[in-house]
């Protein structure tokens, strides 16, 4: 009698005990840290100052966990490029932007604000350049065509 | 998302409320990580183990709400 296979089990879907206790230290601080921010709002404060409480409670969070400022930067700077439904188009505004942001970072004058969008436009710049049809051997494709059919005639 | 500016959440309400659900949560791990071992699997603790460590934690977060409310014991009973 020949015998059934049984069925693979499937995989299980899990995480690590590590990660659970990082989002739960995680879920701790930064409740704490936004109502202790919300402490100091007047009592007229309106969405936008929650919001930027919010913010702030984030970032202050993920540099508590040990998390380094440039590591938090490129992270946000990429999570909000990612989620953007249309890429940047590359252009000379763009590129001169990005020039004067990094001489601001060099000489330590960037704001927060500047150095996401820094990191945001180097991201666009480099998606840009990876792009399929800015690569230089789009350029060798087509002189290659061309020979083929001065070749041909 | 609008935020309602209508209705005032006293801070330590806030405060509290944020220090039970983290009193919960601890409970609710360590007590999974216990019954996963009682069952045999302590490498993986399931949704099974969850829920039964929710409903025993949920004694023990009552418990605490008690405690840490001056007239918790009043209130409650």
């Amino acid at each position: 009698m020949a015998s059934k296979k049984s069925p693979k089990p499937a995989r299980t879907k899990a995480i690590s005990e590590e990660a659970d206790f990082w989002l739960q230290q995680f879920q701790k601080h930064f409740k704490f840290s936004f109502l202790d921010r919300c402490d100091s709002l007047p009592n007229d404060s309106n969405d936008a100052d929650i919001r930027r409480v919010l913010v702030e409670a984030v970032v202050d969070t993920l540099l508590d966990s040990g998390i380094d400022a440039e590591q938090i930067i490129d992270g946000i700077g990429a999570q909000l490029t990612s989620s953007e439904s249309q890429p940047l188009p590359w252009n000379s505004a763009l590129n001169d932007r990005r020039i004067t942001l990094i001489d601001k970072e060099l000489t330590d004058e960037a704001t927060f604000d500047e150095r996401i969008e820094l990191s945001r436009l180097t991201l666009a710049m480099r998606r840009n350049v990876d792009d399929q049809r800015n690569l230089p051997s789009e350029g060798a494709h087509d002189l290659l065509r061309k020979l083929r059919r001065l070749d041909s005639t | 998302m609008s935020i309602s500016t209508q209705v005032q959440i006293e801070s330590k309400a806030a405060r509290a409320l944020a220090k039970w659900e983290n009193f919960f949560a601890s409970e609710v791990r360590l007590e999974a990580r216990r019954l996963a071992k009682l069952d045999g699997h302590p490498e993986l603790i399931t949704m099974a183990d969850y829920t039964r460590a929710a409903s025993i934690s949920l004694e023990k977060l009552a418990k605490e709400i008690k405690s840490s409310t001056p007239d918790g014991k009043q209130k409650v009973a």
